[in-house]
Parts: structure tokens; sequence; C-alpha cells
């Protein structure tokens, strides 16, 4: 169990130390691609590397295939939670933006109109948004009208079977 | 550890997800008729967190039990389950998230039930304003704002230290600090 543990942790860490040292030291570009290579398919080629090795060159011999795929899974877990943390980390959050506001004015607080951060614009939110989704080909924007495309379609409609499952509206808030 | 017992465990962290979904999805149906208005992102971090009890049960009856009183096994055991559990509900968490919260996923999900819109009204759809009252009744409804009067105040800094650490770690990162 130990071993297992330190594998799966130690998978995670190489990506880590390797991710900062990439990001510090090079221009942050292509951040989607750099990030699975890192954290997906980095340590799951360790893994298959490790399984494919004679016996005798294995750096831990004699565990069994599914201690193998725990070790795997424990740094997946992990890895996956940073990587759609990561999103959170890169786009800056109105909600945090808000709270940071409203906690420089107490204890007084701030009034409703005074919430909204100088960066809360069309541009920076709904224009954002539609030009990555138009960019991204989900969706086709012909003639000043937006469409979807048969990948957004596909998205769309995991989700909306998703929300339905979980027996919440077809529509959140927002 | 024998091949069987680490195959039961793979078995149970990987099901783990499924099952946080089918409880959400009961509790979500019997909190309707009860009149509990509880946020979907509060129903499943309770759940998840409540979930970390029957995980290291059933851990221990599939699999820790033949570790035959080895505790440093056994706490590495219960370490790996936890840290493994947890971080599959977190992603779960994102997944569920992303479908509340995400500009992009509720655009898409707009146009699916609603079909081709104009590009004027998605501006007049998803304008600051409407945007920026349903956030802070959002953030109300998760207890991070609390409405005094005319004015806001904070009532749970628990976001506002999230904001700091990921402060620290885009320095750490090297990227922007503001936005431009």
């Amino acid at each position: 169990m130990p071993s297992i543990l330190g594998f799966g942790l130690g998978l995670f860490l190489c990506s880590m130390v390797l991710h900062v040292a990439i990001w510090r030291c090079f221009p942050i570009r292509n951040q989607p691609f750099r990030l699975a290579l890192l954290f997906l398919a980095l340590p799951a080629a360790i893994v298959l590397i490790c399984l494919a090795a004679p016996s005798s060159w294995r750096l831990i011999p004699g565990w069994p295939w599914a201690a193998w795929g725990l070790g795997y899974l424990l740094d997946l877990s992990v890895s996956l939670s940073y990587v759609l943390l990561y999103t959170g980390l890169t786009s800056f959050s109105p909600s945090i933006a808000i709270l940071e506001r409203v906690e420089a004015s107490m204890p007084q607080g701030l009034p409703r109109e005074k919430l909204v951060p100088y960066w809360f614009t069309h541009e920076r939110l709904a224009g954002a948004r539609h030009d990555n989704l138009v960019g991204s080909r989900l969706v086709a924007d012909s003639g000043a009208v937006l469409q979807l495309q048969p990948r957004g379609r596909f998205i769309a409609r995991c989700f909306l079977i998703f929300r339905r499952f979980l027996g919440l509206p077809d529509l959140a808030q927002g | 550890m024998h091949e069987s017992s680490a195959l039961s465990l793979l078995l149970l962290l990987l099901a783990a997800p499924l099952a946080i979904c089918i409880i959400q999805a009961a509790l979500t149906r019997l909190c309707r008729p009860l009149g509990l208005l509880i946020a979907p992102q509060l129903l499943v971090l309770g759940t998840v967190l409540a979930g970390n009890v029957p995980m290291v049960w059933l851990a221990w009856r599939l699999a820790f039990s033949e570790l035959a009183g080895d505790r440093v096994a056994i706490a590495c055991g219960v370490a790996l389950v936890v840290l493994t559990y947890n971080t599959l509900g977190v992603c779960y968490f994102c997944m569920l998230n992303l479908s509340e919260t995400s500009l992009h996923v509720h655009i898409l999900m707009d146009l699916l039930i609603s079909g081709p819109m104009p590009v004027d009204e998605l501006a007049a759809r998803y304008g600051v304003g409407e945007m920026i009252e349903v956030r802070i009744e959002r953030m109300i409804a998760l207890g991070q704002l609390q409405s005094q009067g005319e004015y806001f105040v904070v009532r749970n800094t628990g976001l506002l230290v999230i904001g700091r650490i990921i402060h620290l770690w885009r320095k750490l990162l090297g990227l922007p600090l503001k936005p431009a």
C-alpha cells in the first residue's frame, strides 16, 4: 500500500514540477495541449513503460496489474481535478472580484451599483464566449445568426441528458 | 497486496462518481416535494463529504481487513482511498458546476433548446446587467454575500481564501495577476 500511494503521488509530483518549470521558463501558449500532455499522457506513458518492462528491470517488482491501476487512478484523479480547476486559475472569477471589492469596504459593505468590477464588460463576457465558440467550431455565425454545429450539438446534448438525469431544470439560471 | 483486493478497490473507486451522481439525482427529487431549495453545488459537496464514511468502510471490508494489523499499510491504504475518492468528487463537482455556471455551456444549451439565435439577441440575453443580477443571487444562495438594506456584505470568507491561494499560484506560474 505505501508503494502504491507513493507511486501515484510521485507521478503527479513529476507532472507538477514539469508544469511549473515549463510555465515559468517558456512563453505561455497552447495551454490545454501542454496540460493534457503533462498531466494525462506523460503518466500514462510511464505506467505503460513500467508494465511493458521485463520484471527484472522493474523498480517495483511483483505488483499485480490492478495495483498499477490503483496508482494510476490516484494520479489521474488528482491530475484531472487540477486540470479542471486550472480554468478557474487562468480566467478571473467575477465572484471572487465582487467579494474582494465588498471586503475592501467592510464593515459598511457596498451598494449594488458598485459591486461590478471594471473588467466585467460585454466584450469580456458574452462577446469573448461568442468568439471562442465560433473559433472552436462549436457554433456557426452565419448572417449574424448563431447556429449549433454538430460538435456543439453533441456537447449540449450530453449536458442536457446529465441535467435531466439529475432532475435539474434544462437550463441553469446562469 | 492480493490481486483480487486491489481489483476490488479499483472497481470501488471507479464506481464512486456514478454513485455520487445517482445519490444526487435521488436527493434532488426528494428535496423538491419537501420544499427544500438547496443549490446543486452544495448538495454535491455534502454528498461527497458524507460519502467518505461508506467508502472507507467498504474499502476496509474489501481490502484493508486482510492487511492484518499492519498500521502503516492500513494508513496508506486509507489515504489512497480518501484522496482518490475526494479528487474524483472534485472532478464530478467541476462537471456539475460547468453545467450550472459556465457561460460557454449555457450558450450551447440555450441554442439547443431555443434554436438558432441572432447575435443581437445573444448580446441582449447575456447582457452585463442580467448576468450580474444572476451572479449576485447565486452568491447569496451559496452564502457568500449577504444583503443588509441597500448594502452588500461578505458573509463567508471561504471564496476569498480560495482567491488568495489562486493569486499565489498565478504568481508561481508566472501568469498575469490582473485582467488586461
